[in-house]
Formats: C-alpha cells, structure tokens, sequence
C-alpha cells in the first residue's frame, strides 16, 4: 500500500534533498509500527486533490454567442478557481473573495456590448437637468452579466400615455383644434403634456364590426401626470369646445414601469443587449447605485430578447441567505428596543451552484473559529451591525433570502440599528442614498388569503422569504422552519429554545462557538430550501411567461400577470383596453356542476374521465373573449348567421365565432399551451439536470397562467371583470358535463350489447366518474379510453376528454370527499388518492391522520375491511387505556392577541406563566393536550411535558369524540353502514363513564408496595413478591425483565438518534423541536425506564 | 464397521477411580468495573458524559504518542506541522494535527425516527451492514467544538469506527473537510506482569464455550449441547479422562439461549431455561462454571449485561447462585474481566466486534485492489486487535451498540491490557498473539458459536496455547 | 448384571419405544463410562443376531481432539474404514426406536457415578429454608 502512494517525483526529490539528514530523522519514527491499523505516512502532495476540490459549475451555462470577449469569461474563471484553491484559506480578516470580479480596464462603451440579465425594475428620475426625448423619467433595470459584473441600466427617453377616443364633432378632425386643446391641458398641467398623436385602434371590449376607430394617443412628460390627465377626461373636467364635457373612457391604465417593458418586449427576468457605442455609461462619481456598470440608453436603442432558446438561461446571481439570533430576556420574546443582536450567519451562493462560496457568521464577543467558516467578532453590537452591512455592500447579493426575514429578521436589525443610533445601518441597497424604511402592508387575495406583513424596499436586490413562498405555494400543518425542513428535505433540524440562547452568549467562546454553528445552520437551510423547492427557477419562469417583473410575484395576486399578457397580445393588434371603474358587485353567476354523487364502496373499478384543461379550452373552442362579445343589436345589424358568424352561449350570451374575429384571450391560451407543450418536449430532451429545471419550471408557469385567465374575467373586483365571459364558461361546462353524462350511460348499455348498463356515479366541475360495471381492470380502462374519446367528438376542437385514471376500489362518502386506489395502467396502483378528508386538517392530533391512513390503507390497499374494523376497534382500546404516544395527541394553534370566549390554548399559555414564569407568546404556536376532570374543556388543556411528567391522565373520551369519531364514521359507513359505525364508538363511550376517576380522596391513600403478580399489598420486609406468587417467580420475573430490555433498546435508539441530528457526540442534546415525532417519545420513555429499573431493583 | 467397535469395546479397560478435578484459582474480590445495581441506575442523564469521558482519558493518551509521533519541529513539505487544541481550530493552508472522536454518518445505520414516521418501529432488524455500497457514508473527526469531514485515500485503508479516540495529522482541503495524511493511536498503557509457570506437569487448563444458544424446539441443538455435557464430565473419551480433569473451570461467554421475545411465545423462554438448568445441574457437578450473558439471554440489552437473576431457574438450582457458591457457579456480567492464576483475562460475548464489523463488512469488497483477500476470520481478529489498539473494547456504544448512559464514567476503556482478550459467539474459531506498542503481547482467542460450529476452546494456562475441541454431528 | 442391563435396554427399547444412552446404563446401575460402553457393545452382538428394528448412533472420538456422532452407520461404513487410523476410540453411543433422534436431559444426583469431580461442594444455607409465614388475613382490595 505504501508502495502504491509513493509519487516518484517527490521520492527524487527527497533524493536531491540527501542532505537533509533532520528530515529523513523525523520521518523514520512514522514507519516503525507495521501493525494492522497504522499505515505508514503518505507521501502525497498535501494540496486537494481533484476530487475534493470545490464544484466548478456556476450553474448557468452562457452560450458563446452570449458573450462578446471570451478572455473576460477566461479571467472570470481564473479568478473562480483561484479563490477556490484559496477557499479553505478562511483568514480572519480575509475578505478580498467577497467582491464582484473587477471589470476590465479598457471597459468602454464604444468597445463592448452589454448583455445583462434584468432583475427588477423601478421608476425614477435622472436629476441634473438630464432630458431625452423631452422626459427625464427613466425606468432603472438592475441585473448581472453573464460575467457577474452588476449593472444599473436608466432606459431613457421613454414617455407615459393614455389613449381617449377621438371626438366625434368635425372640428375634432382640425390638427389646428387639436393643437389649441393640447395647450389648453398644457395650462392645466404646467406644459406636462407632450402631444397627441392620432392612431388607429380598436377597443377590447365588445365587437361592434372590424373597423378600427381613430384614437388620440395622449403623451406625458412626468408619469404622475397621467393619473390626474386620466381623471379629467373620465369626468368630463376639460370643457374645451364640449369634446369631452360628457366624460370619456379612458384606454390604457397601466403602470409606467411595465408599461416600457410591454413597449419594448421586455418580460421579467428577460436578458437586454446594450450594443456598444449606443449607451453612456456614467462616471464613478456621478453614480447613484453601487453597480459596477451604471448607463443611460434611450429606449429605441436597447435589444430585449425573449427569455426562449440561447437566452433562457440564469446569470450568475449571488443568493444571500442570512439568520439573526437574539440574545431574550427570560420569557419575553426579543424586542429591538432591549435586546441585542447577538449573532449574524451569512451564507452566499451563486445559482446553480452546488456549494456556497461565502460562510461567515458576525458575533459580539469573542467566538472560537469555526473550520470552513469565517468568523468575525466584535466587542460591541453597534460593531457588528455597522461591519455586516459593509459585508452586504460588498458581496453585493442580487436575491436576499431567508426564512421569516421579511418579517422579523430584517425589521428587527433595522430597528435595532436605530435603537442604538448607528445612523448608517439602514443604507445596503444599491443606490447609495436611498434608505431603507419598513412599511406594513396588508395583502388580500382571493387565491391567496389575507396576510399581514412588513414591506422593505431594498432597491436593485430582490427579496424572497422562504417562509411566504412555502405559505403561498404549499398547504402545511406547520410553517416552522423544523417542519418545513422535514417536510421537503426529509431532515430533522435540532431546535434551540430562545431562551438557551441567551444562556450560550453569556458563557464563552466556546459556548458562542456551538450558538454559531447553530445559527449558521439555520441560514444554511434556506438556501437548501430555495434549491429543493426549486423557487427561483420557478418564479423566474413565471415571471418570464406573465412578463411581470419577479418582485410582483411575492407581493402582487394573480391578476397583474394576465393583465400584463393582455397588453402585450393587445400592442400586437392595435388593440386598447378600458379603464373600468372597481366596483364590487353583487351579481352572481352560477358555478360548476356537481353531479350527485352515488355515496358508496366500490369494490370494482371505477374510471375517471376529465376534461383537459377544461375552462381554457372552452374558451378557446366557443371563442369567448371581450373582443367577440356582442349582443343581439348587434347581431340583427349586421345580419349575422348563427353558429356561423356567432354563437348564443347556455346562459345566453352572443360572442362571434372565429371566422367573424378570433378573440385575444383564445390566442394568448393558445400560445400557453403550444408554449407549454414545446417546453415539455425541450424537457424530454434535455441533458443538463440545471437546465432541466429551467424547462420544468418553465412549462409549471406556463400551466398556472393559461389557468388563470378565466379567474381573471369572473374577478368582481378586478381590472377588467367580465361577468359575461366567465358565466358563459361555466354554463358550457355545466352542460357539457351533464352531456358527457348521458352520453356514456347511453351508449354504455346492455341495450347497446354491452354486458354492463354503465353508471355515473359522481361528477365535478371538469371530471366524470363511471362505473362501467366489469370487475376487470384492464377493461375498465379500455372502456374509460374509449368512452372519452367517443365523447370527446361530441364537442369542439380543442375540447377533449381523457381518461386519465381508474381507483379501485373506492370509497365515496359525499360531494368532494373521497378516497380510492389510484391506477394509471393495470399492473400497479400509482398511490391511495384522497379528497377532503380530514388528513391535513391543522386543528386535528396526528393520530387523526394516521389511523384516517391506516384504515384507508386497510380498505382500499390490502382489501381487508374487517381489519379495518379491527384497527379501529384498537385504537380506541389504546385510547381507552392510555397507550397511544403522547405525541400524536397534540393539538396545535396559534395565540392571537384577543379571544372573545375562553380558548383552551390561551388559558394554558397564561397557566403556564404563571406556573414556569414564562410561556408562550402571541404568535408561537401552543401544543395541548386534553386531560381528564370534570372541569370546563378550557380549563383542561395541558402542556405535553407537563402531563409526562406529573402522570396526568388523558381525557380519552375528548379524543374519542370530538377527535376520531366524525372522520373515522365518514370512512366506514358507507361501507357498514351508519348505525353499525356509530355503535362502535357509541358501545366504548358507554364503558368510559365506568372507568377510573381521580377523587379528592385519593390524595390521601397511603402508598403500599404491591405484588408484582397480583397487586395485593406486601408484608414489610417481604420480597417482590407474596407468599402465594413466589412459586411463580420466574415466569413474572421473565416478564419484568423484557419489560425493561425493550426500553433499554429504545432509550438508547432515541437517544442515539438524537445526537446525530444535533450533529454532536460531546454535547448535550438541547432540541425543544416539538414538531418532532420521537420528542415525546424519549421524554417518556426516560421515565418509564426510570420506574421499571426501581421496580427491578426489589427481586 | 463392526470390526472396528470390536476392536474398540471387547478389551476395554476398567473404569478407573473417580479423579478429582483441577483446582484453579480465580480472584473473586477485584472490583468489577461492568458491575450495575439496578437501584444505582440513573436514566436523566444523555450519553455526551460518556463521550467526554472518553476524550478527556485518551486525549492525554493519544497527545503522548503524537508528541512522540509528529513532534515539534516535524515539516511537510517545508511547512511546519502545528498542534490544534480543537477540531474547529482547524484552519486552512497549515499542516496540522488534532486528537478528537471519529464518527461515522452511515446510510443504513439503525434509524428510530425513520421507522416511527414510516411506521415500521419494531419490525426487525434485517440489516447486514450500516455501509453504503454507494460510497455516500462520511467520516468525521469530532470534539466538543465541533466537527469536520475526513476525506483522503488514506481513510479507505484503515477502519475509522465510531467512538474513537485518535490523532489525525493532515491538512484542510476544503472547506470544512480534513484531508487525513497519518493517524496515531493511544499511547501504550501498562499490563500486569506475567509469570507462566516453569512446572510443566501441572497443565491446568479453561474451557472456553459461547453460542450454545439452547432451543428445546431443536433436537439437533439438544443433542449437541448434551454431548457437549458428556464430554466435559469425561464420559466421552476415557483414554484421555486424566487430561480432562486439567481442565479448571468452563467459561460460558454468552447466547446460551436463543430467544427472540418478538416471534416466540412466552413459553419458549421457560423451555429454554429449564433445558439450560439441566445442562448446568448435571455439568456443575463435574466443573465449575462462569456463566456470561449474551446478547440473546435474558439479561440487560444495554452493555454491560448484568448476570442472571436466580429467579429465571427452578427451585433445586436456585443453591448454586448464593454468593457463598460463586467458586461453582461464577454468575457474571457482559463483559468479564477475571483473574486465573494469575493471568488478566478479558471476555465479552461478540456484541462489539459483530457491530464493528458491519461498519466494515464492505471494505474488502469496494477495495479493488486488494491483492490479498482476506478471510472473515482474519478480518474479525483484525478487528479484535483493532479495539485492543484502541483501548476501547466498544467503540460503538453508545451510537450503534445500546449501552447504558454512564455519567463521567465509561467502563469500556481499558486502563490496563489484559494478557488474554476473548470474543465470544464468532462464525470461527481463531487466535493470534499480537504485539502492540511498546512491546506489549495479548493473546486474542475468537471464540466460535457452539450451535453452529460445535467448538469448544482449551486454552492452557501454562502456555497461554489454544486447541480447538469439537463435537459434530 | 448382565442380564440386568439386557433387560432394561430391551425394556426401554421395545415396550417404552424410547433411545437407550450410555449415560443411561451409568446413572441407573452406577457404571463407569468404561463398563457402561462394554455392555452396550454386548447389547449389540446379543441383539444382532435378531431382526430387531432400532439404529445404532456411534461416537468416534479422533486425534486431533474431534469428537463425531455418526447415525448413517449403512452410508459410513466405508468411509471410517478408511478414517480409522486417526481414530481412538468407537464405541455405541445410543441406540434410537425412533426416526429421528431426541435425547432427554435430565438432573440427576451423579456423585457416585462421576468421572471427574468438582474439586468443590455445594454449600447450602439454612437461611434458605425458612419459608415466609403464611399471611393471617388478605388485603380485599382484589
């Protein structure tokens, strides 16, 4: 083995150093011991070797054609292996990889094009008297070159308009009239408008014939104008010659910022070409932002390429993810105006990158070093937080991410900052003079709910809480960033309680040191999160396909992004939109069908069949859009044919057919789905596991926004609602799923010959359920493939009917809830599919959801009612006698400030400070169990440890009824029926009442030590057991004993288990991560362990 | 065949006198450091004070030897070799040495929390091997400070077990990871000097057993396990009976019985032990027995075991485990260190190297260029002479081998080597006297498993020489 | 004596259809292993002579300190001809009625009929003797 390792340059190197007897001396010691287990020392090259070396790939793969001088990216790669070769050279105050690479020297406009990936995009003004094209306005890109130089891009030159429809008098006609009207607004509005071009267009909304109608194109010098420009029309305010005394509609409401973006072609996240010698680029010191490259270009000269093929990429965007740690004062939750920060870990990383390449964490105090780490200590906070801000300066994040920074975090060092005056805190954006202020905003959304939330402008950086983006896109029991990360990473996270916090700063550097890498963690995860959840890509995607900037994601609904694709379909055609007056209104429109559902077990296959992407595709077949959208005036003046040139919807509304006009929302829905579909098939081919992600996310937005344009026409309060549009959708679905419906019961008969008379026996909004009767499988497919085909012919192109899966058997309890074995092709089940039941309700103890899964399992997996029943039949004999885990009868809520009734976790959180001296605050979640008593359910919620700990008996008959009783009926009557389901829990309730009740007088018993056989009181003196069970010694002892090596095991696996998730051998396990499924588990079974080892202690 | 009992059994000798046996002397006053009284037993505490214990012993240990090994002054590569106090001291670009912990992250280490999300606590435990075919297991080096991960070829080479105490010379290779150049034991710790005696006629002699694993459901098992009865008491071969009763005393090192409470029913153990109890009552009255439990016995299932309890056995051997009859019936713990004319005998019944050998099982297998394949065996003795080196019989307890949480306390350090070291319940019967450092010598004796080998181990207190006896079927 | 023995392993053997061990002639007539060995040979020759229906197991006992049961004495027979050079002792451990072959352990006082003998004795302690005193009266908590 020696041998092998030998390198022979070096062994004629030692050679050449002969000489060097003092060498030779101190290595000979190393090879003496030949025994097995010690190999001699290597004599290899003590530097990495090519496997352990740092990932190379900086996950965005540039084409050639991206870049316009190969030698930048050879420095670029350069100076990246350097700083990697260096990267375990963590010196303290080593901070010189943290900046962007230098741009070259010889960096000019007229030598190099600029080709940067935009990020965000702000309206501002250039000061010093800068004009172009009679505006100072300018539209503030900011982004990174493929090269990673930081770019702030001022499109200039770009003014804001409105449209108004021309007057109809003659004297409107006359320039000279209009000219007179143009200095007429100019009085009003201080020379703020430009001119009035006359143009072509057609409004949006309604067809009325093809022509289009002369508009007037109203252009701004300042955007804030055009809000008051837009009032004065739209209420008649300008009297000039009466053209305008009635009020008009006003075309074109949009904002200034995207209104460039929908003018230029540019989408979010787009790539834009700055040709060389058509930009300025801006002295160092006349420069606002701390860009690297900061220009001017006027709006005509920039080069926007869509986000498709060469250009679909991601620049190398720096991702800072970041954790603050508070020092507490013992039961109050931290506040900025007491307590310090304490800590700051830093994690940055670049995207797509497997590794970050920045790991710091900032402390007061001293902090021993942390290895692959740097650490940077200081004796005061102000210190602190004045150098971690240099660092955000420096490493210059394009996305900040974190978890909960939006709202605790980031405030809380802001305010923090200003508690103790460090005046220069809150300047990390990147314009340098812009500050960061916090605002609370409240956001309200029909698809998203209502949240409260803090608002930071932290100019030219997105933001991105992973905390909102799991809330916003998954449906949890719990946010934590514990169950999050178990949830999605499939790991469990040691959970430090905030008040041990404190306790570990105010010890050592050592204790510091084990906070550190606590907290390092915890800014570690987010990024592990953002990766898995793959939601920059994702957002990038969506932002590309919708066109909005990727700020609006987070903090916009989903109307901005239809909204933005309408604008830019509309600019294509000469086409103006309304500005509609939001009103809310009262008017209804009838919703989708459901067909009744036959409520039942079903042993034999039952085929699903569903309608592909059903209200888009009507949309899509019958025409509707606002463009075709008429009426019967219309209809009669034009003398059209119907179903020919129109169509009366089911609800009775006239739209145009195709070969009249084909509508806008129709083409942009087609132009998703053909997008979607070449995406799709980009992804099949491709290679690359980063650009693949690309793809996916790409064809995931495409899917989301081609479903969101019906949402967008029935939003009452929205920017362009038509009831018109939405309740015709509706009504072709209703009547196509009661057509579908009769269709296959017709066809599917025995009066056709087939050996079944098919049954529908549940439907919803897009999807139909039949029962073709067969006990096969194989031919239930076939049946449901050829039933949806058949029906599909019924209706028009692209309408179409699939069959898509089979469950068997299934269990319908009622309208949305169900549960079946899901089948996609007959050899194996794919999974057991459920709706609506209770599994994921978060009001619920687990042991809900898991016997709900269990006894589903039993039906439905492995066939076997009758061991359901016995399931259930056993859990209710463990609730009875107190056997199930502590951890599965937790409930969970969270403490709101005020409560109008008693609410049990709030009369617990005030128990326990008045018994602990500290609880829970408002806004923790408190976890509660129900104990038994006579007193109010309020009054009878208990901490889990403290039950543990005291023996507290269990309300059994609480989890019986109020817990497992309703979801666990809803499963099994339909298949035993409902007076037999009841009576299985109506039976054990009758024997609860004859259970053990605790009495005031049992305090008073005095304690005897009992047989172990037989209970009965022992003698003073006598052994474990009486006289008449020592002949039956062995046998008890046998089961004492197993008693006791079954907890052993368990003590130790739990234990064990424990520390490799804190990640320490030499240190106590802190964990308070309730979430946790093993966390009441080791406390109990410490205690029991405890009680049995007293126990045998007495043989 | 019939000649060949005619020549055996018509000119049989006479029965001669009844001998009686060799007497051996076994100390029974020393302090038993395995020892447990289960009302002493404390559960409140975690099992971090046993890894501190360990650090804090062999830190001083191992720091002797790295002293020794990589002194001050000791250059690679023209850069000079410094100490670091703590693992996370560890800095890049700087040749350096550090004592810590070694822990291992394995795929198919015992999971509890795996198993109660998906559902599956309490099945059992099938697994062969805690390595990844795949290679994704990690090694670390750990102290109180933190942790880093050991990467380099040299690490492929040499088993790094869990639980560990080593010094690792090298350099950081990236960040957070440790590239591992040499590594340095614990310095030597003494033995107690051995005189073997120059009187050659006395050749006294222990029987060494494990694994008879008693199962009255198997009549193969009873028969051997009866036979191995027969044999000892000198009914067997009388032309050698005087050879025999030098044989002293019989060590059983554990898994006398087989028994699984999860798939048997409550009556096999009863069987089990009554058929155990005739074995002893008949067996005592020819030579005296040290009884070790073993995993399958019912005892503890944490290390160390506590002996058997009086009360599993019927009433007419009950006598037999009186502390007063400890010189006919020595009832011990697992593991079992003793005296026996004067020679340190340590014996534990083959948890430790059974689980330390599923850290390893795939070494050999995943080393491609290995020239020499290795026996099961001679990987098994390597591991012996492993945990001898180390100075920790269990590495793996607490991580992968249950143990009881000992506060401060960590009875599976060896402060002294014994002069024989053996392992019980092993597929095969093996030896090998090592030399460790400083010149120390220790006999290593693999113990076979009874059930399945039918072996049974002389070792002659004399020469400190094995032979293996044995029964088959 | 001989006749004693002939009839208690014919007993055994054919009225209680149950192996007869070597170990069983030196518990019940006090043999040594010596005597006991002779006579289940003399058993053998007298036995062989008739169709008796049982199967001899032997014991080979060989000098390398192996000790083997052999029961397939028809498959074997060549097989220890070829061994019997390293052989040291043969002899008829059992003979077995039955199919398959189930010994039976049992405690037996063997003081007088050991070979070797536990250089030391069982002491016995008076206190075990005493037997707890009856409870008067019962607790009617059951």
């Amino acid at each position: 083995m020696s041998d092998k390792l030998k390198n022979p340059d070096e062994v004629e190197d030692v050679d050449m150093e002969g000489g060097d007897s003092t060498t030779e001396k101190k290595l000979q010691p190393q090879s003496l011991d030949h025994s097995f287990g010690s190999e001699p020392v290597s004599t290899i090259e003590i530097i990495p070797t090519g496997k352990f070396t740092k990932y190379r790939e900086q996950g965005f793969k540039a084409k050639d054609t991206d870049l316009h001088g190969t030698q930048m990216e050879s420095a670029f790669e350069q100076e990246l292996s350097m700083m990697e070769h260096d990267a375990a050279t963590a010196d303290e105050q080593d901070t010189s990889k943290y900046g962007r690479i230098v741009l070259p020297g010889d960096f000019s406009s007229a030598t190099h094009d600029i080709s940067f990936q935009q990020i965000d995009a702000e309206q501002s003004i250039l000061n010093g008297g800068f004009k172009d094209n009679n505006t100072s306005t300018v539209v503030r890109f900011f982004g990174v070159t493929s090269e990673g130089y930081s770019v702030l891009c001022n499109v200039t030159g770009f003014k804001h308009y409105l449209y108004v429809p021309q007057p109809n008098s003659d004297d409107a006609k006359d320039p000279q009239q209009r000219e007179r009207f143009l200095n007429y607004l100019n009085e009003m509005f201080d020379n703020g408008v430009d001119s009035i071009e006359v143009v072509e267009k057609q409004s949006i909304w309604g067809y009325s014939g093809d022509g289009k109608l002369p508009f007037w194109k109203v252009l701004v010098t300042y955007p804030s104008l055009i809000n008051k420009l837009r009032t004065g029309f739209e209420k008649g305010h300008y009297t000039y010659n009466s053209w305008f005394s009635n009020g008009t509609t006003t075309y074109d409401n949009i904002a200034y910022p995207l209104r460039l973006m929908v003018d230029c072609g540019i989408v979010g996240m787009s790539w834009i070409t700055l040709p060389k010698g058509k930009y300025t680029l801006i002295p160092d010191n006349k420069k606002l932002s701390t860009c690297q490259l900061e220009l001017t270009i006027n709006y005509k000269d920039l080069v926007a390429h869509p986000a498709e093929g060469d250009w679909s990429h991601m620049a190398p965007l720096r991702i800072l993810s970041f954790d603050i740690e508070c020092a507490g004062r013992i039961g109050v939750f931290p506040e900025p105006e007491e307590d310090p920060v304490i800590q700051i870990a830093n994690v940055v990383s670049v995207a797509g990158a497997k590794k970050p390449f920045i790991r710091n964490v900032f402390t007061v105090n001293s902090c021993s070093p942390i290895t692959g780490s740097q650490v940077f200590a200081h004796d005061k906070e102000e210190d602190m937080l004045r150098h971690w801000r240099q660092f955000i300066l420096e490493a210059d994040p394009d996305v900040i991410i974190g978890y909960n920074t939006t709202n605790f975090d980031l405030p809380y060092l802001i305010n923090r900052a200003r508690a103790l005056k460090v005046e220069e805190f809150p300047f990390f954006g990147r314009l340098k003079t812009v500050k960061q202020e916090i605002k609370d905003t409240i956001f309200s959304s029909k698809a998203y709910g209502t949240r409260e939330s803090k608002n930071i402008n932290i100019d030219g950086r997105l933001q991105l809480d992973l905390l909102q983006f799991a809330q916003r896109e998954y449906k949890l029991r719990s946010y934590t960033l514990n169950a999050v990360s178990a949830h999605f990473l499939g790991e469990q996270k040691e959970d430090v309680h905030y008040s041990i916090i404190t306790d570990l700063q105010n010890g050592d550097s050592e204790t510091r040191r084990r906070l550190a890498v606590y907290c390092l963690k915890d800014a570690y995860l987010p990024l592990r999160l953002l990766e898995k959840l793959m939601g920059l890509v994702n957002y990038t995607e969506m932002a590309r396909v919708t066109g909005v900037p990727f700020s609006y994601l987070l903090s916009r609904g989903q109307q901005i992004k239809v909204v933005s694709q309408l604008f830019r379909k509309c600019i294509q055609i000469d086409t103006v939109i309304p500005n509609m007056s939001s009103q809310a209104s009262d008017e209804q429109y009838e919703g989708a069908t459901v067909i009744e559902p036959i409520r039942g077990y079903y042993d034999v296959p039952i085929a699903t069949l569903d309608f592909n992407s059903l209200y888009p595709s009507i949309m899509m077949a019958h025409n509707l859009c606002y463009t075709t959208l008429c009426n019967k005036a219309t209809v009669e003046r034009l003398k059209l044919t119907k179903d020919e040139d129109y169509v009366i919807t089911p609800n009775g509304d006239y739209f145009v057919t195709s070969k009249i006009r084909r509508g806008i929302l129709p083409i942009i829905l087609d132009e998703l789905i053909n997008a979607r579909k070449r995406a799709k098939k980009d992804l099949k081919n491709e290679k690359d596991p980063f650009k693949r992600d690309v793809l996916n996310g790409r064809q995931l937005a495409l899917k989301i926004s081609a479903n969101s344009v019906y949402g967008f026409t029935g939003a009452t309060v929205g920017k362009l609602p038509c009831l018109a549009i939405s309740s015709s959708v509706t009504s072709f679905g209703r009547e196509m799923i009661m057509l579908t419906k009769n269709a296959v019961q017709d066809k599917y008969s025995k009066a056709n010959g087939y050996e079944n008379d098919a049954i529908v026996v549940y439907g919803d909004t897009d999807s139909v359920m039949v029962k073709f009767g067969t006990n096969d499988l194989k031919e239930a497919m076939a049946l449901g493939t050829e039933a949806a085909a058949y029906v599909s012919t019924l209706f028009k192109n692209p309408i179409n009917l699939e069959f898509e899966k089979a469950y068997f058997p299934y269990l319908l309890i009622n309208k949305k809830r169900y549960a079946g074995l899901y089948w996609t092709n007959p050899d194996k089940y794919d999974k057991l599919d459920q709706k609506g039941l209770a599994s994921v309700r978060r009001d619920s103890c687990s042991l809900v959801s898991i016997v709900m899964n269990k006894v589903l399992k039993k039906i439905l997996i492995e066939r076997n009612v009758n061991g359901a029943l016995e399931f259930v039949k056993k859990t209710i004999d463990d609730i009875l006698h107190n056997r199930v885990d502590i951890s599965k009868l937790i409930i969970s809520k969270t403490l709101a400030p005020n409560y109008v009734n008693p609410q049990p976790h709030a009369v617990l959180s005030e128990r326990m400070k008045k018994r602990d001296g500290m609880g829970p605050n408002v806004g923790d979640r408190v976890d509660y169990v129900i104990t038994g008593g006579n007193d109010k359910l309020y009054n009878r919620a208990e901490d889990p440890l403290y039950v543990l700990e005291h023996n507290i008996q269990i309300d059994s008959k609480y989890y019986l009824t109020n817990q497992l009783q309703n979801p666990i009926i809803s499963i099994i009557a339909p298949i035993i029926g409902e007076k037999q389901a009841n009576s299985m829990f109506v039976v054990k309730s009758i024997k609860i009442s004859t259970g053990e009740t605790k009495g005031g007088l049992m305090g008073f018993v005095k304690k005897v030590a009992s047989c172990k056989g037989c209970r009965g009181p022992l003698k003073k003196g006598e052994g474990p057991l009486c006289a008449n069970c020592q002949s039956r010694s062995g046998e008890l002892y046998i089961k004492a004993l197993y008693d006791i090596r079954d907890l052993e095991e368990k003590y130790a696996r739990l234990w064990t288990e424990c520390q490799r998730c804190a990640g320490t051998l030499h240190n106590e396990v802190l964990c308070s991560n309730k979430n946790c499924d093993i966390f009441y588990m080791r406390v109990k079974v410490k205690k029991e362990l405890q009680e049995k080892m007293e126990q045998m202690s007495k043989w | 065949m019939d000649s060949l009992l005619q020549k055996f059994n018509e000119t049989r000798d006479d029965d001669p006198e009844t001998i009686e046996r060799i007497t051996i002397n076994e100390k029974y006053d020393a302090k038993n450091r395995f020892a447990l009284d289960y009302k002493d037993r404390d559960y409140s505490s975690q099992f971090y004070h046993m890894y501190k214990y360990r650090l804090v012993t062999f830190k001083e240990r191992v720091n002797r030897e790295c002293l020794k090994r990589w002194d001050n002054g000791f250059e690679l590569k023209g850069n000079p070799v410094v100490k670091k106090e703590k693992v996370l001291d560890i800095q890049g670009n700087q040749p350096c040495w550090c004592i810590g912990t070694i822990y291992c992250e394995m795929k198919y280490k015992p999971n509890i929390l795996e198993e109660v999300v998906n559902d599956t606590y309490g099945a059992p435990d099938l697994v062969k091997s805690y390595m990844d075919p795949e290679g994704a297991d990690e090694i670390m080096l750990e102290d109180e400070s933190g942790r880093v991960l050991l990467v380099g070829d040299f690490i492929k080479s040499t088993p790094f077990i869990t639980g560990t105490v080593v010094g690792v010379l090298g350099m950081e290779a990236d960040a957070g990871t440790f590239q591992v150049l040499d590594i340095c034991y614990p310095a030597a710790i003494p033995q107690k000097p051995l005189s073997l005696p120059t009187d050659k006629k006395n050749h006294g002699k222990i029987a060494l057993v494990s694994g008879l694993n008693i199962k009255p459901t198997s009549p193969e098992n009873s028969l051997r396990v009866q036979l191995l009865q027969e044999f000892l008491m000198g009914r067997l071969n009388s032309n050698i009976s005087s050879d025999l009763s030098n044989i002293g005393k019989l060590i059983i090192c554990g898994n006398s019985m087989d028994f699984n409470v999860k798939s048997d029913s409550p009556g096999s153990l009863t069987n089990s032990l009554e058929e155990f109890g005739k074995f002893l009552g008949n067996t005592l009255q020819s030579i005296s027995i040290a009884l070790m439990p073993g995993a399958g016995d019912p005892s503890d299932r944490s290390l160390p075991q506590q002996p058997l309890h009086k009360a599993l056995f019927k009433e007419a051997l009950r006598p037999y485990f009186d502390k007063m009859n400890n010189e006919i019936l020595n009832l011990v713990t697992n593991p079992y260190q003793f005296n026996i004319n004067g020679i340190e005998l340590l014996a534990i019944a083959g948890q430790n190297i059974n689980d330390i050998h599923k850290y390893v099982i795939s070494s050999q297998d995943l080393d491609s260029n290995s020239e020499v394949e290795k026996t099961d065996l001679e990987h098994r003795l390597d591991l012996m002479e492993c945990t001898l080196k180390w100075q920790n019989i269990a590495p793996t307890a607490p991580d992968t081998l249950w143990a009881y949480p000992y506060k401060d306390f960590d009875p599976f350090v060896l402060d002294e080597w014994p002069h024989v070291y053996v392992v019980g319940n092993q597929p095969e019967f093996g030896t090998r006297d090592v030399t460790l450092n400083g010149g120390t010598k220790i006999k290593i004796i693999s113990i076979p498993e009874f059930s399945s080998t039918g072996g049974i181990v002389l070792l002659d207190l004399n020469t400190l020489e094995t032979e293996l006896v044995q029964i088959e079927l | 004596a001989e006749e004693k023995i002939n009839s208690y392993i014919n007993e055994k053997l054919l009225t209680e259809v149950k192996p007869v061990l070597f170990t069983d002639l030196i518990s019940q007539f006090k043999l040594g292993p010596s005597k006991a060995k002779k006579s289940m040979y003399s058993y053998y020759k007298f036995t062989s002579t008739s169709n008796v229906n049982f199967n001899c197991i032997l014991m080979c006992c060989y000098k390398d300190g192996t000790v083997k049961l052999r029961s397939d004495l028809n498959n074997a027979t060549n097989e220890m001809d070829e061994e019997q050079d390293n052989l040291t002792d043969c002899f008829i451990y059992a003979f077995n009625p039955m199919e398959e072959f189930i010994p039976v352990n049992s405690v037996i006082e063997q003081m007088n009929a050991l070979t070797i003998r536990n250089p030391f004795k069982l002491a016995t302690s008076t206190l075990e003797e005493v037997k707890p005193i009856q409870p008067q009266m019962r607790s009617k908590t059951t």
